[in-house]
């Protein structure tokens, strides 16, 4: 082989090594680094110390905590994606039509997602005082949102459900101006509603996007962490104790590096096993 | 079927810009109506105010005997094939056929009866099960009239539903037009620039201009007796030839003299023109292609150079100057005429028109 022939299959390999070696080093290095350390007990300092093969897995599949933080996480992931498509989805069709004015409330529905999670949280905290909160003037209720077991996990849910909903928001308002305007026409004098022609239409229309807005929020909502860390600590009790913060509470507070791993991992399995079966069901799904 | 009433009927945009001027017009049950005219006359605009697309700035629309300004385009029974198709991407075309009829909750089996006969009329019949990203130009918009038809509403309205189709399709396509007019004794609005639809299938022909109607008549009256130079230039192809023409008197004849030509007009003609005043003025002469002859009398031949020539089979069509204007003219394919040639033709004098210069109406209109 030639230089020149070398150069020439060499050449595309050179060209991803930069972003290879980003990847590497942010990616790779900690996904691989991450099972190797569930295969271990660890040391204080995070140092792998002790082979126990698969023993971090099964003390987590033994332990009543682990199943709880599992149910919490799901109840979770389902009111955040749930609550925060539908909010995105309703700003998105609102906004959808011309109006005067409509750049300010198309700002205001986007604006959730310039704001970080944990100054959402503490504003949060403050709205939903006991004594002083807004909410529980406004409502006339004397509860406590985040000390009641009851309502605590609602609570984070919906303020991560409002959080994701800018995203959302752009997401469905960028399908939304993706369908052609003459096909609302021809429905509107085919004799179609405003309803029918949302649910003919629009719905199918944004199944593309939706599709993927829904992977997205599911892998977003299972790594949530910033406003359980503000507002609950995982608390009352474990009604909070979303997989992400359990793993972080066993890192860094219970020093268990190896279990923390090991939950990672599995985490890591269960997004991408959803992942895969919503691909699956995508080419049923989605039109087009 | 429906009767559709115009009453001065204006359409002005917020920026002040008026598209659709004072249209009054009477549509008659089962009438085939043809607007035509120039791109941005408002031909289309027109046709989405009758569908209650666009609000109607001023005016009255009836349909059937009621005020239609305020309702909605749902409610007013109507169908539109519209120029882009507009067929629903994530239907199939079955599904998009039976669409007007599914919100219409007619029942499965009249929906399956109505679609696959409107199926087989437009030859789409192997497509129901295609979405339309597996179609062509022409199959989406023979199954965008296939929606239309399989409905029965008040009127039908049509946004130039054949421009995409080939040559052969859309004659197949205008017959197939003209008889589901025959067979549903439809109302059919029908918005198209190509003068041969226009000519074949309509009842009537609204030729409009900068949004006002021009003429609205039967097409053999549109052609025959047009109102004004612009239709009588508009309708017709190759468009009529105009001609800046001196209008004399030579002796007892009345004569129409440009360059070294002189044709002498007939009686009705020199009559009008006398009666008129127009004696020693100048007026426009319009002479259609096919109104030129080889052979004719003397008196009527007049002298053109030839520049090009298209030679379509059952006809040629020179193309030349007289003087500065341009002329074309239809001819049999015995002609023998080159580029370069001076070729003399005969002037068909009873098929004449004649225009004012200033106002542009037809002088000798009945």
């Amino acid at each position: 082989m030639n230089i020149k022939t070398f150069v020439k299959k060499a050449g595309p390999y050179v060209y991803m090594v930069p972003a290879m070696a980003v990847f590497a080093v942010f990616l790779f290095f900690p996904f691989f680094k991450t099972i190797y350390l569930s295969l271990y007990k660890t040391n204080k300092m995070g140092q792998a110390k002790l082979y126990v093969g698969l023993l971090n897995y099964a003390d987590l599949l033994n332990s009543p905590s682990f199943f709880n933080s599992l149910l919490v996480t799901a109840i979770f992931v389902v009111i955040v994606v749930s609550v925060s498509m539908l909010l995105g989805l309703i700003a998105a069709v609102l906004c959808s039509k011309t109006f005067p004015g409509i750049r300010i409330f198309s700002t205001a529905y986007a604006l959730p997602m310039a704001i970080a999670s944990s100054s959402a949280a503490m504003i949060f905290k403050i709205m939903l005082h006991p004594s002083i909160g807004i909410v529980n003037k406004i409502l006339g209720f004397h509860i406590n949102w985040i000390s009641d077991p009851k309502y605590a996990l609602a609570c984070v849910a919906l303020l991560t459900a409002w959080l994701n909903s800018g995203i959302n928001f752009l997401y469905f308002s960028a399908g939304l101006s993706n369908i052609d305007e003459t096909i609302y026409e021809r429905a509107s004098v085919d004799g179609a509603n405003s309803i029918q022609r949302f649910f003919f239409l629009t719905l199918p229309g944004l199944s593309p996007i939706m599709f993927y807005t829904l992977v997205v929020n599911i892998i977003q909502a299972f790594q949530s962490f910033g406003q359980v860390k503000v507002l609950t600590q995982g608390g009352p009790g474990e009604s909070t104790n979303l997989i992400v913060y359990s793993i972080y509470r066993d890192a860094f507070f219970n020093y268990r590096f190896g279990s923390a791993a090991a939950q990672s991992v599995l985490l890591f399995l269960i997004i991408m096993i959803l992942t895969l079966c919503m691909f699956r069901l995508e080419k049923k799904g989605v039109s087009y | 079927m429906a009767s559709l009433s115009f009453v001065n009927v204006c359409k002005t945009y917020k920026n002040g810009l008026t598209v659709v001027k004072d249209f009054n017009l009477d549509i008659k049950d089962r009438e085939f109506l043809i607007l035509v005219g120039p791109s941005g006359c408002g031909k289309s605009m027109t046709l989405r105010m009758i569908a209650g697309l666009e609000d109607i700035t001023s005016g009255e629309l009836w349909i059937d005997g009621q005020l239609m300004n305020m309702t909605s385009p749902q409610s007013r029974d109507l169908s539109m094939v519209f120029q882009s198709y507009a067929l629903y991407p994530h239907l199939t075309v079955y599904q998009n056929m039976a669409f007007g009829l599914k919100v219409h909750k007619v029942p499965k089996d009249e929906i399956e009866k109505r679609v696959g006969r409107a199926a087989e009329i437009l030859h789409i019949s192997h497509l129901l099960d295609r979405k339309p990203s597996a179609l062509s130009g022409g199959q989406k918009q023979r199954v965008a009239i296939g929606s239309v038809i399989v409905r029965q509403p008040k009127a039908y309205l049509m946004d130039e539903p054949l421009s995409n189709l080939d040559a052969k399709l859309r004659s197949q396509m205008r017959v197939e037009l003209a008889k589901i007019h025959r067979e549903l004794g439809a109302t059919i609005i029908y918005v198209t620039h190509d003068q041969v639809e226009a000519m074949t299938l309509g009842t009537r022909i609204v030729v409009m201009n900068s949004g006002v109607i021009q003429q609205a008549a039967s097409p053999n009256d549109i052609y025959e007796n047009p109102v004004n130079k612009f239709v009588a230039g508009f309708i017709g192809s190759p468009s009529m030839n105009f001609f800046p023409v001196w209008v004399a008197r030579r002796g007892e004849k009345i004569c129409l003299e440009f360059g070294k030509n002189k044709l002498i007009a007939n009686e009705i003609c020199s009559k009008r023109l006398v009666e008129d005043g127009y004696v020693g003025r100048r007026v426009y002469l319009g002479i259609r292609p096919e109104d030129f002859h080889e052979e004719g009398p003397e008196e009527q031949k007049i002298l053109f150079d030839v520049e090009m020539k298209e030679v379509l089979g059952a006809e040629i069509l020179f193309h030349g100057r007289i003087n500065r204007e341009e002329i074309c003219v239809r001819l049999s394919p015995n002609v023998k005429a080159e580029p370069g040639e001076r070729l003399p033709v005969y002037v068909d004098m009873d098929r004449i028109k004649l225009f004012d210069m200033d106002t542009e109406q037809n002088i000798i209109y009945v």
